[in-house]
């Protein structure tokens, strides 16, 4: 192998994983999800609520106008195209220990980006690298004018989502900085070609990170007025079903549910005894973590599938569009469900990796006086307040995906089915959250 | 006051290593923090032992019987305890706080 020291981490960062949360507070957060769920379905509002067309509360015009000034703008793609060729430098000449590309690529760029897409927007559209190469570099007079073909939708980002989390929980080891390395070549060459082929579209749609950022941030309280386009803050229900519904939507956040809770489910002993005893060598192993993955994943996309499209009372074109209809009702479910996973990670991997950045050579360098900062676990030296967060996460995403799917729900629904129609969607959620508090837990 | 001379508590692991059988695996156990915890290993060939705790720790293994490595772990969390080569988990350590 080339990088010297080659670790089968998990995550590929190395070092020890949160405690599973007590079974008292796996059970109080069940009976919590399970009580709001049927109150919302049973007692909630009849009558459809939230609408993307409606204000928010506007902020001062100077927001947007400092937002969208081209100014701003080229700061900030020259600064993600400067700390991209600062991770280069690192990932190319610095040594395997302390290198901060793993943590760059698993904890800022997987984790960082979600929690800053819902503070603030997508953020990635702003300050992403490959973006800035392309209009840097004007590859758009390169364009033969076919566009972007419109079936394709969301299914490349899907895949190269699928890819990304294949690395990290089934590849026979993903803390190595040649993987690692690998998987940026390919997702630079393809999105660059992608883009040279079908036009700027192609960032929006199949670029992994920005379809990642895009659907977090449709959480956020932060988002344009759709008439005006200025900047306002609102309820975060109403820019949910923003969520562009196009071939594949359902795919990508199936994607992150699944592996996020395969994530879980591979630390299990029953799951790893189960691959010590089938496979002989490393290749195996990863065919077999590869399949529980695709496992994972699939049972979500089928699961939800049948759930939307199980209502009486509509027309088969109308069946048709159902899942993608409810889809944006999945995303409180996926953030909550990350955060619960990852918010140690982000908390403290992301101190580490900002330490290994300002020495990311490994000789010695001190840049703004952190590379001998110290991290600070507080979330992992307190486990109950981490285990409080985390049920909190879960089942606070849960109550979301419930109030937006019922108020959808109201909508789509025709009149006399909007319970019952309502109900293996629900069941489903419960479904969602019981097995994400049980991989918690542990088991 | 009979305690005070008491030995600290700490979590002994006994691991064989022999013609490629590796036991245990995969094992599930509990320690406390700063508390010692204690790998005695009985190998035929030559590995590395991984321990996945914060910070990582690394021991060489070697060819022979009766080689004991101690650590302690100040971070509460769930600790991966390895073979490096033949990539198998040992155990798995709960280090409550």
């Amino acid at each position: 192998m080339t990088d010297g020291s080659v670790v089968v981490l998990a995550h590929g960062l190395g070092g020890s994983s949160d405690l599973p949360i007590p079974y008292t507070y796996a059970l109080i957060g069940a009976a919590w999800a399970l009580t709001f769920t049927f109150g919302v379905v049973a007692l909630a509002w009849r009558r459809p609520r939230f609408d993307p067309d409606k204000p928010g509360r506007a902020l001062p015009l100077w927001v947007t106008t400092a937002v969208d000034a081209p100014a701003t703008r080229w700061v900030l793609a020259a600064a993600g195209l400067l700390f991209a060729a600062w991770v280069a430098m690192a990932a190319m000449f610095g040594t395997a220990d302390g290198n901060p590309l793993p943590g760059v690529f698993y904890v800022l760029m997987w984790v960082g980006l979600v929690a800053s897409s819902l503070a603030i927007g997508p953020i990635w559209r702003a300050v992403s690298p490959v973006r800035t190469v392309y209009r840097l570099l004007r590859l758009a007079r390169l364009r033969d004018g076919r566009g972007y073909p419109r079936p394709l939708g969301y299914w490349p980002a899907a895949f190269g989502l699928f890819a990304f989390v294949w690395l990290e929980l089934a590849s026979p080891d993903p803390g190595s900085l040649g993987a690692i390395k690998l998987w940026l070549w390919v997702y630079i060459v393809v999105t660059l070609t992608g883009a040279i082929v079908c036009g700027d579209k192609w960032f929006g749609r199949a670029d992994p990170f920005e379809v990642y950022s895009v659907v977090a941030s449709r959480f956020s309280p932060m988002r344009r007025n759709p008439q005006s386009g200025r900047i306002e803050i609102g309820n975060p229900f109403n820019h949910l079903p923003t969520m562009p519904i196009r071939p594949g939507t359902v795919t990508v956040l199936a994607v992150l549910l699944g592996s996020t809770a395969f994530d879980s489910f591979s630390a299990m002993p029953v799951w790893r005894n189960f691959v010590d005893r089938q496979t002989e060598s490393a290749a195996t192993a990863t065919m077999l973590r590869t399949a529980g993955l695709l496992v994972f994943i699939t049972v979500v996309v089928v699961t939800f599938w049948l759930a939307a499209r199980a209502t009486g009372g509509v027309d088969k074109r109308t069946r048709r569009e159902l899942p993608g209809v409810m889809a944006h009702s999945l995303i409180p479910i996926v953030l909550g469900y990350v955060f619960a996973h990852y918010l140690s990670y982000l908390i403290e991997r992301g101190q580490q990796t900002v330490i290994d950045l300002a020495d990311p050579l490994g000789h010695g360098w001190n840049l703004l006086g952190l590379g001998n900062a110290e991290v600070n676990y507080v979330l992992s030296l307190h486990p109950s307040v981490l285990a409080t967060i985390k049920v909190c996460c879960v089942v606070g995403g849960h109550v979301a995906g419930v109030i937006a799917a019922h108020d959808r729900a109201l909508k789509v629904l025709p009149t006399g089915y909007q319970l019952t129609g309502q109900l293996a969607m629900m069941l489903v959620m419960v479904g969602y959250t019981f097995t994400g508090l049980y991989l918690l837990f542990g088991g | 006051m009979q305690n005070e001379q008491k030995a600290p508590d700490r979590l002994l692991i006994d691991v064989t290593i022999k013609g490629g059988e590796i036991n245990p695996t995969n094992a599930q156990l509990e320690a406390k923090t700063n508390e010692p915890i204690v790998v005695k290993v009985d190998s035929d060939v030559a590995d590395e032992l991984h321990v996945h705790s914060t910070p990582d720790h690394t021991f060489k293994i070697e060819a022979k019987p009766g080689q004991q490595f101690q650590f302690s772990v100040d971070v509460p969390g769930k600790v991966d305890i390895e073979l490096h080569h033949l990539e198998k988990t040992i155990a798995t350590v709960q280090v409550q706080p």
